[in-house]
This record gives structure tokens, sequence and C-alpha cells, in this order.
């Protein structure tokens, strides 16, 4: 156990200096940088030159930009190990640990309310979709599935909007300051994984179904109610953490599109945002916290896989 | 293998469907254009906001576009984007999966641990980032998907070559004396034009999908020049005034992603070696 987990931590170190390492050279070989444009609209506006170079010095110099690369690079590891980032190009205000600090729960919350409502659905479904095996039940879920597969949830957020913004006027197109914001885009990215959870609770539950030990429970007289929620739903359940693991982090890349359709002020926002400002502060520690959280996840998913199923040995 | 698959395929309704809808869509996609009474591009004044009617079968835009119009050119910016992206995966992908299994031992390790990495990275982050680099146009954006895409084709393929270069035929051959490229050109990818298919045809409307999404966050392929995502992104602004805009742009899309996807799963059945 301790031997799995210090191997895999040590390829998530490795796997995160890589991704950080990639980021960083392909920041610093796009053309043109937060500050050239800072360049063009200074001089635009004083028309004195000697003043906007100042400026440029002086924020070249607070952000680091006049040290050899190598150093930039080094200084970036260290502020996001100490968690203290300093403040981002786009928001001198505001330090990056407290966007993120800010950003990164309303990202979760999307998230984990879109993984509650996808399983709360999914589970009874594809139990229906098992016990009443070729039925419409059954084909009705895997229609789901395939939908789901094939749709990205901000197709389905178009079909959601037309269906309770335009249609009933129930809810609001976009915005995150009331709890009726989180309605649509919850809806948008749970349902997608509807499908895809049901189909795979619909396999493992078929297969615990076939076991002997369900055949002597129906002998020995045990009703529905005890033999296929009671033994087959128990230990089928197991394998549905490993989907979770991958569905979770689909759903943190999902968020990106979500949150900019929805105009809801998550990490995926910043991200955006950074990317097309050439924030590079913030762009280089949003990537690497977005991959650090993806592969955490995967993590926890693959131990908590163990737990739960004695048959899996760390390795 | 390939009479077994196109018997099995044809059976398949849903499959059949989507072949036929994809050809349509591929036809629609690259001849329409030149068919087109109105450019991507062109300015109808009197049209601006007009819902569908004669003229503008799907409505015009805030400009008046051809809304149209506008959908065909998206359809053919999907199509080439999800093509060429897939061509270098399949480059890229065969190649290290070919490379790795067959050779085996340290570069096999070495390969494996980097393809682990790019499967740990988020490519969408890379994509972004790779988009940032290179600019924004049609050729970056596919070379971009296809520089992320292809960490699963290599795993798939890898498996495969490591499975069938064991085999009794493949020994005959090097006792033939045929040299190594012979045996894995000729002995082993044969046998696994089945699965790589089944996952190319995966691959294009995820490619699809990458595409859009990436004009949806204004990364994609630059104005004027539509694109699904940056049409939908478009449409959602006026959607309480003039839901035609966000209507039809998402309809075609959900209909191209799901022909690809009928055609996906027939393919997987047809090659799957497991049932008659």
């Amino acid at each position: 156990m301790l031997r799995f987990l210090a191997k895999r931590l040590g390829f998530m170190l490795i796997a995160l200096i890589f991704v950080s390492l990639l980021t960083f050279t392909l920041m610093h070989m796009a053309p043109g940088s937060f500050l050239d444009a800072k360049r063009i609209s200074s001089g635009d506006v004083s028309g004195d030159e000697q003043a906007s170079i100042d400026v440029i010095a002086e924020m070249e110099k607070r952000y680091g930009l006049d040290q050899p690369l190598w150093k930039q690079y080094l200084m970036y590891m260290e502020g996001m190990v100490a968690w203290n980032m300093g403040p981002s190009f786009q928001f001198p205000q505001m330090s990056i640990e407290e966007i993120i600090a800010r950003a990164f729960p309303v990202s979760v919350t999307l998230a984990v309310l879109s993984v509650a409502l996808s399983v709360v659905i999914a589970v009874p479904l594809g139990i229906l979709a098992a016990v009443r095996q070729n039925t419409w039940w059954d084909y009705g879920a895997m229609f789901l599935s395939m939908i789901g597969n094939s749709i990205p949830a901000y197709v389905l957020a178009v079909f959601l909007m037309l269906l309770f913004s335009l249609k009933l006027h129930w809810l609001p197109t976009a915005g995150w300051t009331e709890p009726k914001h989180v309605i649509m885009p919850v809806l948008a990215l749970g349902l997608g994984s509807v499908g895809g959870i049901a189909r795979y609770m619909r396999t493992s539950l078929v297969e615990a179904l076939r076991q002997d030990y369900i055949a002597a429970a129906w002998a020995k007289g045990g009703t529905f109610n005890k033999v296929v929620l009671g033994h087959a739903l128990r230990n089928s359940l197991i394998p549905l953490v490993t989907v979770l693991g991958p569905q979770l982090a689909r759903l943190m890349v999902g968020t990106v599109f979500i949150e900019s359709m929805f105009r809801i002020p998550g990490l995926g926002q910043y991200f955006t945002l950074a990317a097309n400002t050439r924030d590079f502060p913030l762009l280089m520690t949003s990537t690497v916290f977005f991959a650090f959280v993806i592969m955490g996840m995967n993590l926890i998913v693959d131990i908590a896989y163990g737990f739960l199923d004695p048959r899996i040995r760390f390795e | 293998m390939w009479v077994r698959a196109w018997n099995k395929f044809k059976r398949n309704k849903l499959a059949v469907f989507g072949a036929v809808f994809v050809t349509l869509l591929m036809l629609t996609a690259f001849v329409g254009p030149y068919l087109l009474p109105y450019g991507y591009d062109q300015i109808d004044y009197t049209a601006v906001y007009q819902g569908p009617s004669v003229k503008h079968i799907f409505g015009a835009d805030e400009l008046g576009r051809d809304l149209f119009s506008r959908l065909v050119y998206s359809l053919r910016t999907a199509m080439i984007v999800a093509f060429g992206s897939e061509a270098i995966t399949l480059v890229a992908g065969v190649a290290i999966g070919a490379i790795a299994g067959y050779i085996g031992g340290r570069t096999d390790n070495l390969l494996m641990r980097f393809t682990d990495i790019m499967f740990a990275f988020p490519s969408f982050l890379f994509n972004v980032m790779l988009i940032a680099v290179m600019g924004r146009g049609l050729f970056t954006i596919f070379v971009a998907i296809g520089l992320t895409s292809w960490v699963g084709l290599a795993r798939l393929v890898r498996a495969e070559v490591l499975k069938i270069k064991s085999r009794e035929y493949v020994e005959a051959g090097h006792a033939m004396g045929a040299s190594n490229w012979d045996i894995v050109t000729r002995y082993i990818l044969p046998n696994v034009t089945g699965p790589i298919i089944v996952t190319m045809s995966f691959g294009v409307p995820g490619a699809m999908m990458t595409e859009s999404a990436l004009s949806l966050i204004g990364m994609g392929v630059a104005p004027p020049a539509p694109s699904f995502g940056a049409l939908i992104t478009a449409g959602q602004r006026f959607v309480l005034s003039y839901p035609h805009m966000l209507l039809w742009p998402a309809l075609v899309f959900a209909f191209t992603l799901l022909s690809f996807t009928w055609l996906g799963d027939g393919l997987r059945d047809a090659f799957d070696p497991r049932d008659n």
C-alpha cells in the first residue's frame, strides 16, 4: 500500500513538473505578451515615451520578467509550492491564490452537484435496465447513454436554454448570483453523464446477478428487495467508483465551457481569460492546478477502489 | 474479416443510417460551399435577425449573413479539423504504439511513460496553449488536436502488437528472413486495422467537439469564418429575441455528432471478434 502510494505520488510529481515545464515553454514561445499590449495602450494614452518605458520597466521588475528564464520558472514553482504566487497581470490588486480560492469552490460546486445529479438519476435507471433486460427501460437507458456520450454539455445547455428560458420563462439565461442560476449548468453537465453511468451500472449489476450466490439467495426464497437491492447491488456499486473518477475529471474540463456559456466566475473562466490575454502567471498556475486536481482525483479513486474491493491489490 | 464485418454492419440499421448521413454530411461540407447562393460572410442588410424564410431557409444573423451558408461552412471547418487531426493521430499513434510494442524493453518503457504523462495531462488545456502559441487558424487547430489525441490509439496499437508479435506466423516470417519493417507493416499491422478503424471513427466526432469547444471560448478559427462553437456563442446572445440563431446550429451540430457516433457504434460491433 505504502509503496503503491509512493510510486503513484512520484509519478504525479514528475507529470506535474512535465506539465509546468511544457506550459512555461509554450507560454514563452507564444507571440505577443501581456506587456506588449500594455506598452501600446500606455503609449497611446500619455504620448510620453519615457513614462511608458518606466511603467513597463516597473512592471517587468514587479513580475520578475527581467530575470533569466530559468529563474522565472523556479520563481513560479516556488510560488506554487509555497502557495504564494503574487499578483496576476490581469488583476494586479488580487493575488493568484486569492483568485483560485475564490473561483475554485465555484467550479467544485458545479462539478459535485452535477455528479450527484447524474448518480441519483443513473443508478436507479441502471438497476431498472439490468432487472428489465431487453425491455423499453433497457433500450431507453442505452439510448440516453449514447446521446450523453455523443453530445457535449454545451450543446445540451443550448437545448435547456431554449426550453427553460425561452419557452417556459422559468430560468435566467446566464449569471451566478442567485440559486436559480445553478439549475441549468448543473443539468447540462450532469445529464450528459447519466447515460454512461447508467450503462456501467447495468453491466455490473447484470454481471452480479449471474453469480452463484445470487441464485442461492433466490433459491432460499429471497424477495426482490433482499436479493437485488441487498446482495447484488452492493457488489455492483463498487466498480461504479472507477467511472466516477474519469467522470469527475471530464466534468472539471466540461465546466470550462459551461462556465463560459453561463458566465459563471469559476476557475475555467479565469483559465480562458488568462489564455486569451496572455496572463502568464495566471495561465501557468491555473494549468498546473487543473492538472493537479485531475491527477489527484484519479489517485483518490484508485485508492478508494482498493479499499472497497479487497480483491484488488495495490501494486 | 472484411466480409464478415461488412455483413454484420449491413444488418445494423442505426449504423447504416449513420453511414448514409455521414456521407451526406461530407458531401454537404465539401461540395456544398460551391452550390450555395450566399457566401458565409456575405451581408444582406434586409435580412438582419430575420427568421427562416424562402430567401434564407434557416434565417440570418445579426449582420444579415445567411445562417444556412454559415452552417455549411461550419460543417466544412469541423470536417477539415476532424480529418486533419485524425490523420496526425493515426500516424503518431500507430508509429509510437508499434515501436513500443515491437521493440519492447527500454524503448517501450520510455515511450509508455511519455504516453502516461500525456494521458495525465488534461488535453484540453494543452490544446488551448498550443493554439495560443501557434495562432488561431484551421491548420493550427487540427495540429493542436492531433498532437493531443494520439495517446489512446498508441496504447491500443501497442497492446495489439504485443499480442500478435508472438504468434506462429510472425515467427515463421522471422524464420524466412523478413525484415523488421516487413514484419511490422505486413504481418502485424494489417491485423490491427479493425480496432484502429473503430478508434478513429470515434475520434472524428471527438475532434469536432474539441474544435467547437475551442471556438466557444474564443480560441477557434478566427472570425468571420464560422464554426459551430462560434455560432452557438453568437446565438446565445440573442436567444430570447431571435432563437433561430441558436436552435439551428445546435441541432445541426448535435445531428452531425450523432451520425458519426452511430457509424462508430456500428463499426465497433462489426469488428468485435467476440460475438457473431
